[in-house]
């Protein structure tokens, strides 16, 4: 292992975070489980072109809306100039910000709540 | 193209997708026994099917039971049904679906005897790539993460040993293959995990969320896409531009294997983007070494200590008048032992370019030469052959033990230490010592050789 250089490391961990970032695109932007997973990144921009049409818009700005916040709570966390004993009490969003997020989102909107859950989740998963 | 876009807008009991008309044909139980639902159109129209092989088919005779949906007409819903006359059936519309959410989770898993009987099937060669790309994958990012926090006594033996006791315990509960996931690290990493302890944690955790969820589904209405937005901005912290570009400052080399390894990743995945680019930056090692120089030296005027340094380096170095002195400066073995004996060769039978002497000897300083092989033995014996025929002496300066021992068990040495007939010995501690002894050197009156001049006999006998 010792054959991997700085170099290789650094270009290998830039590239996979790359593909795997490209590979929840399917996801972000509503896809659903259609979408093939490759590491491939000429496969992703072909299966992108493919789909691209029939993206779903909800599914796409709420994504970048939970980017957005992922990464303004994150920004939060850095500011240096507010300290509170020395302390940067925004931190607790940086490290919190992914749960954050996922309460954020598994919220159920009122007119839902009444709403049962289905049964059976097959028709639901996609 | 349309292999994928039949699969993705076809119902099961459907086979064909038109995508010139944009119509997918979804399968409807109910409505088979409706033949007026039926897509009804008579002209015989070519797509592809499911395995992406073109076929042509007429509608109305092929599928019943398959009613048009038009995409255009396909309800909006948050829920993804479309109501028809003849049921309620999936909208088969990605872009009409809504937002993907999680839906249920399975149940924990239970223990159960692994199937042996499948180890020695088509299994095992894929057990085997599996087993490589896990442990290639696992270790790279825990490399990468070493190395972005400055850990530098990093031991990639614990990485084995973690996964082979993760992927033996799990093979009790028919688990995934368990290697150490790129994004995962990532994610834990940007939360601010600085210990093994975080992951006891999140285990622990995931074990009770999964107990909860799997009997009340609390992550139901969680969407998807917040789960990719979290692991896509965890990553970002993984995205090294940064260091391309101190490469490209500091080391074009090194930039130029990050730029290959990065484009090797991406286009060929991560086992044989890995692969190509650790051939590459070995072969440029390998190249290194054939292109190694073997500069002549010469004597540095006001030096205290005699020093002998390469000509290229400085300008004010004097060859010493009929010795060439070459400093080798790469381990001598197959592939750059030749050019090694044919530059100590062309020393002699080359164009001199410079000085008029004619070369009385030939002083190798063997000082850079960490380790020889066989092919040396060859290349040295015949230089020995060559120069000897030249009549011209050769002296040997600060070999390493590698070296002497191959010298030693090896008829070199002995051939070495019996030039012109004469026993003496020709492996010396510094290049001085050997210029001297050279110069000392008498050749016995047999052997013939031409002339020296006046000057250079002066300059020889110190």
């Amino acid at each position: 292992m010792n054959l991997m250089g700085p170099a290789v490391i650094s270009g290998f961990q830039s590239a996979a975070s790359v593909c795997i970032a490209l590979g929840q695109f399917k996801n972000l932007f509503g896809y659903g489980k259609d979408f093939t997973s490759s590491t491939h990144i000429n496969a992703l921009i072909q299966d992108y072109i493919n789909f691209r049409g029939n993206v779903s818009t909800r599914a796409t700005w709420s994504g970048w809306l939970w980017i957005a916040l992922l990464l303004i709570f994150k920004y939060l966390g850095r500011i240096k100039s507010v300290k509170i004993r020395g302390y940067n009490p925004l931190v607790f969003f940086k490290v919190t910000g992914p749960i954050l997020v996922r309460r954020a989102t598994a919220w159920r909107p009122a007119s839902l709540r009444s709403h049962p859950l289905p049964a059976s989740c097959a028709s639901l998963q996609l | 193209m349309s292999t994928k876009v039949a699969e993705l807008y076809l119902s099961p009991g459907c086979t064909v997708y038109d995508p010139v008309k944009n119509v997918a044909n979804v399968y409807i139980p109910s409505a088979v026994a409706v033949p007026s639902a039926w897509n009804i159109s008579y002209t015989p129209v070519t797509t592809t099917d499911f395995l992406g092989h073109l076929r042509t088919y007429t509608p109305q005779r092929d599928n019943p039971g398959c009613v048009p949906m038009i995409k255009a007409n396909a309800a909006v819903n948050f829920l993804p049904d479309t109501v028809t006359p003849w049921g309620t059936v999936d909208n088969p519309w990605p872009g009409d679906r809504g937002l993907p959410i999680t839906g249920t989770f399975g149940n924990p898993p239970v223990g159960r005897t692994p199937n042996f009987g499948l180890v020695t099937g088509e299994l095992l060669t894929s057990a085997i790539v599996i087993t490589l790309v896990a442990s290639l994958e696992s270790v790279a990012i825990a490399k990468a993460l070493a190395t972005k926090h400055r850990q530098p006594n990093f031991d990639p033996s614990q990485e084995y040993v973690a996964l082979g006791v993760a992927n033996f315990f799990g093979s009790f509960t028919g688990a995934y293959p368990i290697s150490g996931s790129f994004s995962r690290s990532a994610l834990n990493d940007e939360v601010g995990a600085t210990s093994p302890v975080s992951v006891l944690v999140v285990a622990f955790l995931v074990g009770i969320i999964i107990k909860i969820a799997s009997v009340a589904p609390i992550f139901f209405y969680l969407p998807q896409n917040a789960l990719s937005a979290i692991v896509i901005v965890a990553l970002t912290n993984l995205m090294d531009v940064d260091h391309f570009f101190w490469l490209l400052k500091y080391d074009r080399k090194d930039a130029g294997i990050w730029l290959a390894t990065f484009l090797a990743v991406l286009f060929e995945g991560v086992e044989i983007g890995i692969l190509i680019a650790v051939i590459i930056s070995l072969a440029l090692v390998v190249v290194e070494t054939l292109l190694s120089p073997s500069p002549e030296l010469g004597l540095v005027p006001g030096s205290t200590k005699r020093a002998y340094r390469s000509l290229n380096q400085y300008p004010e170095a004097q060859r010493v008048p009929g010795v060439v002195i070459h400093r080798i400066e790469a381990p001598i073995i197959f592939f750059n032992a030749d050019a090694v004996a044919s530059k100590l060769r062309a020393a002699v039978y080359g164009d001199s370019s410079s000085t008029s002497v004619v070369t009385r000897a030939v002083v190798v300083d063997f000082s850079n030469v960490p380790y020889v092989d066989s092919a040396f033995i060859d290349a040295f014996s015949d230089v020995l052959q060559s120069l000897r025929r030249a009549d011209v002496l050769i002296a040997v300066a600060n070999p390493n033990s590698n070296v002497l021992h191959k010298l030693t068990i090896t008829p070199l040495l002995k051939a070495l230490n019996s030039q012109f007939d004469v026993e003496s010995d020709w492996v010396f501690l510094t290049v001085s010592d050997a210029v001297d002894a050279v110069g000392r050197f008498e050749p016995p009156i047999k052997s013939l050789k031409a002339p020296m001049g006046d000057e250079a006999a002066d300059a020889l006998s110190v």
